[in-house]
């Protein structure tokens, strides 16, 4: 059967009161007797100037010295009684979240806080924790919490929650668990318990050598600790006598009853013995349980109950035996004094003189002895001055913090709390405490004039204070008394209450004459004689007389404040660890630069050993070297080999990259570096660019000097040597680069007539180096160069004729002066001129007669011009023909006058645009090729070389002088064209004419017009890129401003605000741009996705290809811009680091409310060190992680690094896995805020992983390249072998790799051959680094060895490719810049697709190519011609127009416009480009050439417009087809096609 | 119905089982029960195959979730006498149950008989710390419904403040180790999804990632609840001890069969 009968009482002060449950529980409201009175009537606590500086007021009201003793005896067991019975009752000593702060300025001189006088030391004080209901308006002003049960239940013996007594509990005998000395408690170590602030006195922390008790701060003094030891002897003592008298009850029966037993026993004492020693007068008899009364603590009793326990503290406390034995106490300093001193006790651990159970014992019956101080205002030292201090100070004034404390509680004026209690008012300062008037009238006046006279503000606690004499003044005592009958009456569980079936009358009786005596005399082995009847008085007679009331002299003074640093000593570590995280991107630079020197190591291990293998057998004594091309350029490495009157520079391939000529009577220099490791070299060679060489020690440019020096003898060459600083040797260098730009502007300003534009806006030329510019002007072009400034290959047929017909003096260069004259005759020459030119530019072995191999050979290069479709043999019938019509069958060689004579009739012809054959019948596939060239009607443009002979010569209207000067025609369309109509010349029928002027800018010559047009067309072309940046960032923004907002207004409930400002706003504000950042840079890597989605409507709005920029752009701004200082991540760990600081000096008070889960406030106050939050917290740490990672990845991804090492790159950016890891453990442990990276990072995640997973499952084709070909500025031709299976439609792309370039980096390019070809073609611009590198792995190697190309990895092909041309009868394609790639394919479709079968339906394709210049294009050139070759069908027209502004002409575009306006076209082709097709110079214009297609083509409906270019321009084609479609004859129907 | 309002008599009705396990067990039916009606397109022997792999699969993934969702993780059953509730000294036989969960605890109070004074004994109750949720909000709020005495007692144990230091050590436990399970879960789908595509390979890795991370999350769970000492679970004179629960053993035995199937997986064939 169950032994415990009664309902036992909850810990935790629940479930007393059967109405009100939550009565007297721990954390429930204090219940005011006085209304609050606030500053602001809500929560804002009075202060200065309305009240006085609590330290003034102390120091004037409370001061004065100890060892008055008090009046009635009391013995200082009774003050320490009461302190226990205290914190039995109340305890609002814990800080409240978030922290306020009530701070006392000491007044400046203050003897003990500020006396080194610097009159600004400031004491904080923290506000205790209140109910978040309360506070926050006028109605309900702010409570505080009870942090224990607030009735008289033993709480401080057995804790006030079953959990905090489970740990004070043995679960043995019903007892509390001991220690190693069953005397005493366990010690307090389990984190959570017991308050360990440090030791004022020796500054020692941490819980050990504190024991663990029921109230939280059991601990605070010696003399509070003896009494919880008494209390915890007294519960053993009983558990063990109910153990022995029941052997048969467990543990919990016997504690229980125990513990029922002690709280009656506590209850007793406290109120029928304790509580009248103090009022001097017992409480009214117990009438019985009132169950409607309610017992909660007031604040005004927490104010005057530990006020009048601080005015009877003594300075020191006696200790003695049961005989009355007064013991010496040993001191720290191994000094003996009479007694323990008060101030250096506090939380003292393993005091000297407390080691054993019987120092206790001493301690008990010292106290019982010793008569406490006078109850009267003052307060002796140990309290008011030298209190253990909550914050950053060792001590602080006691008296001052219940003074902040008691505004803290908003608690009412003396004279209102007076008047609601019923007392008689007070209205004059002396009538407050009469007695203290008399006797000392100048404290009463002193503290009137701080209050300056106004009695109505003197607060409640000097007020009560003041009041006391001898007694506690009648305010105090009222209240002390009504709180303790309330406390006993309201109490359910009273001793007394016998409805509580806890005792029987009997024990009742018996618990009633129960004094602390019996309780004393029970747990010490002292015998009751020892003790006085009542311990707390110590009347005369009674044992064991004090040997004299304590003042402070001869007790050891108290250890003076100490201001606790909680950052020393870590302030040089903080800054080393802000260092290291700083260099992060400096150490990651050094190992990205080691692993670039291994890497160019190897390469030139690599290239060293593969040039000796082929070395030895080929050329021996080539020299090892670097070219260096330029500063932009990149540097090649080369071998150089001196030969007799010629250097011949090769590359690792063997395949010749240079020669130079070495002829006297040249003058050269060599000019060497005389720094930086002295291995630069300069060769300046008249009439060539400058070679310049860099080795790689100084020896080996030693080697090259000495045998330059041998080969310069040798060829009879004088030269002059001199030393010349690196940076000045590279920058004198005329590099090719700046020639060829040189020739460009030169040539622009020769031909500024023709080009009709003035010298002025043709550039300028360096007119600083003059030397330089005379020295291009006698450099002369190699037929390589002089190839590739035209953009031809150099076994062109027109560079070859160009060249024999102006290398004047035919030393294999075409000088600067050479090549101006022929262009000169070309254009304004005489008939004779251009005859006697033409004869000597085919007289090939120039011995002045043309023999009729040579005269086929002039034919051939026109025809070859024209894709040679005359075979060798119809070719010698041709000329044979035209002999014999001549009458020269029988020479085998014409002298000039022959030959002016076969083309006589055709001068005129001359000075017009065609140079048809004169006189024979032409065979008819010569006639079939004139009309083809014309590409509107056949008759007009090209009439048989018969009928235009006839024409009268002098037909003065066409008769135009090509002049060089101006020609007068409107400038702004291209002459030929006009003229015919503008003068009417009669045509044979009618044809209307496609009107296809170019329109030609205006050059601006003012720099802001340039600027502003460039800008215009900056944003034309990138608009859907600025729309996107835009957007992203306008979102991260917006993030950013949502947090900075929300931590700066809306967060104030969690106060970190109010810790560190501006470092939470800017760190939370950058972590959810960072998180939106980070998580959204995936979608720009989904490339199938990308590949689908720039198939789609969305590639309007949605720069899809620019995917990989963007990238780099978010990637940069994400990590560290180049400006690193507002790059998110940085800017974020900065702001972090910033709250490291300030969380690493913010008392452990602070930190509990910013970070509840993490902290505890056990008042051990001192705060983590700083490195605990950097490596000892996960965000902490995987931050720190993190930057290093970005670090890396942000170096190791940059241009220059990719450039050389890209398997480099590519290792170190699939660290971005472990980064995304990171980030998302970086967020989970939610110490600032709850993870959001995932929700931010889930959607991208999983469509990234998607993606990955079809290209996992996309099967890569390896494949062999068939044919590389290395075409002027610098595109590379591949031609690799066509998978099987492999089905593509014109105008589709494919993503390569090159095995070579690392097999996971594809590249798109579009296929440029056309689907009925067997193998596939692409024309490879050198854009960034991978194509440059593409360009020098396939550079042609020497014939012999056909070294295998390296193979590629083909995945495609991508694009609609949709092919709707095939449906209009009339189509329109119009190509602009990189747009115009796929135009070539699909052009070789639809010529093969018209000529293979004739159901394709449409007649009449217009290919419109705009394109500012050539310069990259002229492939496309090639690819034109052998369209127009097999246009059988004469389907396709083909307009190319230059928009490059004339005064930007690069040499090309000038020789293309020259032979295009002036130069003869050969059989209707143009000599340079060999196209049929016309070439403008200017804008296409869109309206007018619809408007007259409309014209040409009747009869047809609806012509197809395809627009892929600029968006500028398909804006324009648009506009112009909704222009058309207005007037509703012809519909175009336009698409813009995406390849 | 005579004068009575129909429905209104009666013990209000409450579902049987634990809800969120209900939820799960009813998701993973319907997919089962969708590839049922769609299993006789397939032809021939690759039926049979696809069967099992499809069961097996759905199984798995259940199973991951309904673990990550239990609170049997770390259980105790006592049963003893207790007071019961406030304002009465009588005491009850009972049996007190403990179940800790990832994200809560789940306390059960049931009678035994479940009848006794006059009253149906059978409580259970659960209290979360899941992130986001504040536990001593619900322990203030439980005090304020007033619960049986045991109940509280069980709870209050677990409140951020209580001496033992028990809702820190669960909280921490339970958020990384359900983490680490949700990490698994996404395993278990990625690696569905690369076995269903010829990825044979890498389905196998994940299978074996999924168990990896099942195994780290139980260690994580066993470390971190076991760092401080024993806390006193007191009811009556009895003591309840707690230990693994089913869902820590369950989560075992599938980690360690998804290692080993993704361990034996063909190994990957040279790409
Ligand atoms: C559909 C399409 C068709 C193309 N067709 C041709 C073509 O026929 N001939 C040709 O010479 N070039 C073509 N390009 C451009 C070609 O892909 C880039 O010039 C090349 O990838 C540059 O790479 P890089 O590393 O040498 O230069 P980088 O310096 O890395 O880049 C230079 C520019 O190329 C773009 N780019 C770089 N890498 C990629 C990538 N992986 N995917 C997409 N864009 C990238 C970037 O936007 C950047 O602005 C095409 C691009 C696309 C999207
Ligand atoms: N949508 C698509 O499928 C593709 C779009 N592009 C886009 O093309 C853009 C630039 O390519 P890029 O080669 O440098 O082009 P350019 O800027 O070099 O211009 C190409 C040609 O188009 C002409 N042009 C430009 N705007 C207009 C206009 N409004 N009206 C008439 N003609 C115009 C230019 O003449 P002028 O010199 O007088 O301006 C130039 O001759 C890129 O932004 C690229 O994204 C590229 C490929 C495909
Ligand atoms: C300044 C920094 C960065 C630069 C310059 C950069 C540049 C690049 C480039 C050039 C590529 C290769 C594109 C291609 O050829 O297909 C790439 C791929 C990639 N980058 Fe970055 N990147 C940077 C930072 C980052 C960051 C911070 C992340 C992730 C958080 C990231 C994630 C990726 C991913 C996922 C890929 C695709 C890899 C793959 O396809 O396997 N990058 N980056
Ligand atoms: C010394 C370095 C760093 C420190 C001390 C640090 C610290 C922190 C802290 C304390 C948080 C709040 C976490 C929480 O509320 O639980 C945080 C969040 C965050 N940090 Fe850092 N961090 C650092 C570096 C970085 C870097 C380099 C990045 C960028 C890659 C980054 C990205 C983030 C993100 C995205 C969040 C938000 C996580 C979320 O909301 O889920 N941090 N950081
Ligand atoms: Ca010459
Ligand atoms: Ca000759
Ligand atoms: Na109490
Ligand atoms: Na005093």
């Amino acid at each position: 059967q169950n032994s415990i009968s009664w309902e036992v009482q909850r810990f935790d002060g629940w479930y007393n009161n059967l109405m009100e449950h939550r009565w007297g529980s721990k954390g429930s409201r204090l219940q005011r007797l006085v209304p609050a009175s606030y500053a602001d009537g809500v929560y804002q606590p009075l202060g200065e100037p309305h009240l006085p500086n609590p330290r003034a007021l102390s120091n004037t009201a409370m001061r004065g010295p100890a060892g008055l003793a008090s009046l009635q005896n009391r013995t200082v067991l009774g003050v320490f009684f009461g302190y226990h019975v205290l914190s039995d009752l109340v305890s609002v000593e814990k800080s409240g979240c978030p922290a306020e702060f009530l701070n006392i300025h000491i007044p400046p001189g203050d003897p003990v806080f500020d006396r080194d006088q610097s009159g600004d030391v400031v004491l904080p004080f923290q506000r205790s924790r209140w109910d978040p209901e309360t506070g926050q308006s006028p109605s309900n002003p702010r409570d505080l919490t009870n942090e224990v049960t607030g009735w008289l239940d033993g709480s401080a013996i057995y804790g006030s929650s079953h959990s905090w007594s489970d740990e004070l509990r043995s679960f043995s005998g019903g007892q509390l668990a001991s220690g190693p000395d069953p005397a005493f408690p366990r010690a307090a170590q389990a984190p959570l318990l017991m308050w360990t602030p440090p030791d004022p006195t020796t500054g020692r922390r941490g819980p050990r050598g504190l024991y663990a008790f029921g109230a939280e701060r059991g601990n605070r003094e010696p003399f509070l600790q003896a009494l919880g030891l008494l209390w915890f002897r007294y519960h053993n003592l009983w558990a063990q006598k109910l153990a022995r008298r029941y052997p048969l009850w467990g543990d919990e029966e016997l504690f229980q009853h125990a513990r029922k037993r002690v709280i009656a026993t506590y209850q007793n004492i406290a109120m029928y013995e304790w509580l009248p020693s103090f009022l001097r007068k017992m409480p009214p008899e117990y009438a019985g349980y009132r169950p409607f009364l309610d017992p909660s603590i007031s604040p005004e009793f927490l104010a005057a109950s530990e006020q009048f326990f601080s005015t009877m503290v003594p300075p020191g406390v006696y200790m003695r035996n049961a005989s009355c034995h007064f013991q010496g106490v040993i001191n720290r300093n191994s000094s003996v004094s009479r007694a323990l001193r008060v101030c250096n006790s506090y939380w003292s651990r393993e005091h000297p003189n407390l080691q054993r159970a019987e120092d206790v014992d001493a301690l008990l019956l010292g106290m019982a002895s010793q008569i406490a101080e006078r109850e009267d205002h003052v307060v002796v030292e140990d309290v008011r001055d030298f209190w253990p201090g909550p914050l950053k100070f060792s001590r602080t004034d006691h008296l001052a913090s219940c003074l902040l404390r008691g505004r803290d509680l908003g608690l009412p004026s003396y004279t209102k709390a007076r008047a609601t209690l019923g007392l008689p008012p007070v209205t004059r300062w002396q009538d407050i405490n009469p007695a203290l008037s008399r006797s000392d009238g100048t404290v009463l006046e002193a503290t009137a004039a701080l209050y300056n006279q106004d009695l109505s503000r003197l607060e409640l606690l000097p007020g009560g204070l003041l009041e006391s004499h001898g007694d506690p003044g009648p305010l105090f005592s009222t209240i002390i008394l009504d709180q303790f009958v309330r406390l006993r009456d309201g109490d359910r569980y009273w001793f007394e209450n016998s409805k509580n079936g806890l005792f029987s009358e009997r024990e009742i009786a018996e618990i009633r004459n129960t004094s602390l005596r019996d309780v004393l005399v029970a747990v010490t082995k002292v015998d009751s004689g020892a003790l006085q009847p009542s311990v707390f008085f110590w009347h005369a007679g009674d044992p064991c007389p004090q040997p004299g009331q304590l003042s402070t002299e001869g007790l050891p003074a108290c250890a003076p404040p100490i201001m606790r640093d909680y950052f020393e000593g870590s302030g040089f570590g903080f800054g080393v660890t802000i260092g290291t995280l700083c260099c992060f991107p400096l150490v990651s630079l050094l190992s990205a630069w080691i692993v670039a020197q291994l890497r160019r190591r190897n390469l030139k291990r690599l290239q060293g050993q593969d040039r000796q293998s082929i070395m030895c057998e080929k050329l021996m004594g080539g020299i090892k070297a670097v070219e260096w091309q330029g500063c932009k350029e990149p540097c090649r490495p080369v071998l150089v080999h001196l030969q007799p009157g010629q250097i011949h520079m090769v590359d690792g391939r063997l395949s010749v990259l240079r020669t130079v000529q070495l002829r006297p009577p040249q003058q050269v220099n060599l000019i060497l570096s005389s720094n930086h490791g002295r291995r630069a070299l300069l060769l300046k060679i008249p009439k060539e660019y400058d070679l310049v060489l860099l080795f790689d020690l100084e020896e080996e440019r030693q080697v090259m000097v000495e045998s330059l020096r041998g080969a310069l003898k040798e060829s009879g060459l004088n030269f002059q040597e001199w030393e010349l600083r690196e940076q000045e040797l590279m920058r004198a260098a005329v590099t090719r680069e700046q020639r060829s730009h040189l020739l460009e502007t030169f040539f622009r300003h020769l031909f500024s007539q023709v080009l009709d534009i003035d010298q002025a806006d043709a550039g300028a030329l360096p007119l600083d180096s003059s030397q330089k510019v005379q020295e291009a002007l006698t450099c002369e072009l190699s037929r390589a160069e002089f190839a590739e400034s035209l953009g031809l290959k150099p076994q062109d047929m027109f560079v070859q004729s160009m060249f024999s017909l102006a290398d004047k003096d035919g030393n294999g260069y075409l000088s600067f002066r050479e090549f101006l004259d022929i262009l000169v005759v070309f254009m304004k020459g005489s008939p004779e001129e251009k005859s006697r030119l033409m004869f000597r530019m085919y007289d090939f072995d120039g011995n002045g007669l043309i023999s009729k191999d040579e005269f086929i050979r002039m034919l051939r290069s026109f025809i070859e011009i024209s894709n040679n479709c005359l075979t060798k043999t119809q070719l010698a019938e041709v000329v044979e023909s035209m002999f014999r019509e001549s009458g020269f069958q029988d020479k085998q060689e014409l002298t000039w006058e022959d030959f002016h004579f076969m083309l006589r009739d055709h001068d005129s012809e001359l000075r017009f645009t065609q140079l048809c054959v004169k006189g024979v019948e032409v065979p008819e596939v010569i006639k079939d090729l004139c009309r083809r060239a014309s590409y509107i009607s056949q008759e007009k443009l090209c009439p048989s070389p018969r009928v235009s002979a006839r024409r009268p010569r002098k037909d003065a209207d066409i008769e135009v002088e090509l002049t060089p000067r101006r020609l007068q025609y409107p400038n702004d369309t291209d002459p030929p064209q006009e003229i015919r109509r503008r003068f009417g010349k009669k045509v044979t029928s009618f044809q209307p004419l496609l009107f296809t002027e170019a329109h030609r800018e205006k050059f601006q010559r003012s720099r802001r017009h340039q600027t502003v047009q460039q800008f215009k067309r900056f944003v034309e072309n990138y608009r859907r890129h600025i729309g996107c940046l835009a957007v992203f960032y306008a979102i991260a923004g917006g993030l950013f401003l949502e947090r900075a907002y929300y931590y700066a207004f809306a967060a104030h409930h969690k106060g970190i605000t109010d810790t560190t400002r501006v470092g939470i706003i800017l760190s939370r504000g950058t972590a959810a741009s960072i998180s939106f950042m980070f998580s959204y840079i995936l979608l720009t890597m989904c490339r199938n996705l990308i590949t689908f989605l720039r198939e789609t409507f969305l590639n309007r709005y949605v720069p899809f290809d620019a995917a990989v920029d963007f990238h780099r752009l978010i990637a940069s701004t994400a990590i560290a811009h180049p400006y690193p200082v507002w790059s998110s991540s940085v800017l974020h760990s900065a702001g972090h680091v910033v709250n490291v600081y300030l969380f690493s000096i913010s008392p452990l008070s602070v930190l509990s409310c910013l970070f509840p889960g993490l902290f505890h406030d056990n008042g051990s106050e001192f705060p983590q060190k700083y490195y605990w939050w950097f490596f000892q917290t996960v965000p902490g740490l995987t931050g720190v992680m993190l930057l290093l990672i970005l670090a890396i990845m942000y170096i190791f991804a940059s241009r220059h690094f990719r450039r050389c090492s890209f398997r480099g790159f590519w290792l170190t950016h699939h660290l971005y896995i472990l980064l995304y890891v990171l980030l998302i453990i970086h967020g989970s442990f939610a110490l600032i805020q709850l993870p959001r990276f995932h929700i931010f990072f889930l959607v991208p995640a999983l469509i990234y992983v998607g993606d990955k997973l079809v290209s996992l499952s996309r099967k890569k084709v390896e494949i062999s390249v068939v044919k590389a070909e290395l075409l002027p500025s610098g595109v590379t031709h591949l031609e690799f072998q066509r998978p099987q299976g492999f089905e593509y439609k014109s105008g589709q792309w494919v993503r390569i790799a090159c095995l070579a370039l690392g097999t996971t980096e594809y590249h798109p390019f579009t296929l440029t051959s056309a689907p009925h070809e067997e193998t596939l073609s692409l024309h490879i611009r050198a854009a960034g680094p991978w194509t440059t590198r593409l360009r020098e792995i396939y550079s042609p190697p020497t014939d012999d060895s056909c070294a295998k190309y390296p193979k590629l990895y083909l995945d495609g092909p991508f694009g609609e490719g949709h092919q709707e041309w095939h449906k209009f009868e009339v189509s329109v394609l119009v190509g602009g810049g990189i747009g115009v790639t796929p135009f070539a394919s699909i052009l070789k479709d639809l010529v093969f697709k018209s000529s293979v079968s004739c159901q394709v339906f449409c007649k009449k394709i217009y290919f419109i190519w705009v394109t500012r210049t050539q310069r990259q294009f002229e492939w496309l050139a090639d690819i034109i011609r052998e369209v127009e070759e097999n246009d059988r069908q004469d389907l396709v027209s083909v307009h190319i127009y230059i928009t490059q502004l004339a005064e930007k002409f690069d040499l090309r575009t000038t020789m293309l416009y020259i032979c295009e306006r002036h130069f003869q076209k050969v059989l209707n082709r143009s000599l340079f480009t060999g196209l049929r097709s016309v070439t403008h110079f200017g804008r296409p214009p869109f309206e007018a050439f619809f408007n007259s297609l409309q014209k040409v083509h009747p009869q047809v409906r609806k012509i197809g417009v395809f627009s892929c270019g600029p968006p500028g321009m398909t804006k324009n084609v648009e506009k112009a087809c909704q222009l058309i479609n207005r007037q509703d004859r012809t519909h175009f129907s336009h698409h813009y096609e995406n390849f | 119905f005579g004068h009575t309002f129909p429905f209104y008599a009666g013990p209000k009705p409450t579902f049987p089982t634990d809800t969120t396990l209900a939820v799960i067990v009813a998701i993973f039916l319907t997919s089962l029960v969708t590839f049922i009606i769609i299993l006789p397109g397939i032809r021939g022997k690759m039926r049979l195959f696809w069967m099992l792999r499809v069961v097996t699969s759905l199984f798995i993934g259940a199973v991951i979730l309904a673990v990550n969702f239990s609170s049997e993780w770390s259980v105790g059953q006592v049963s003893t006498n207790t007071s019961y509730k406030a304002f009465s000294s009588q005491w009850i036989s009972a049996n007190v149950g403990l179940q800790i969960g990832l994200g809560g605890v789940n306390i059960t109070l049931t009678g035994t008989p479940v009848q006794q004074l006059n009253e149906t004994i059978d409580y259970n109750e659960e209290f979360t710390w899941r992130l986001g949720e504040n536990y001593a909000e619900e322990y203030a709020n439980a005090l304020e419904k007033g619960l049986p005495d045991p109940v509280l007692y069980l709870a209050e144990k677990f409140t951020p403040h209580s001496p033992c230091g028990l809702h820190g050590q669960y909280r921490l436990a339970g958020h990384y180790t359900s983490a680490m399970l949700w990490v698994a879960f996404l395993c278990w789908l990625l690696a569905n999804v690369m076995l269903s595509m010829p990825v044979l390979v890498y389905g196998g890795h994940m299978l074996l990632a999924t168990g990896l991370f099942q195994l780290l999350g139980l260690l994580f769970f066993s470390t971190a609840t076991s760092l401080t000492p024993p806390c006193p679970l007191r009811l009556g004179a009895a003591t309840l001890h707690t230990h693994r629960g089913p869902a820590y053993w369950i989560t075992l035995t599938t980690a360690i069969s998804y290692v080993s199937s993704g361990v034996s997986c063909p190994p990957p064939r040279a790409s």
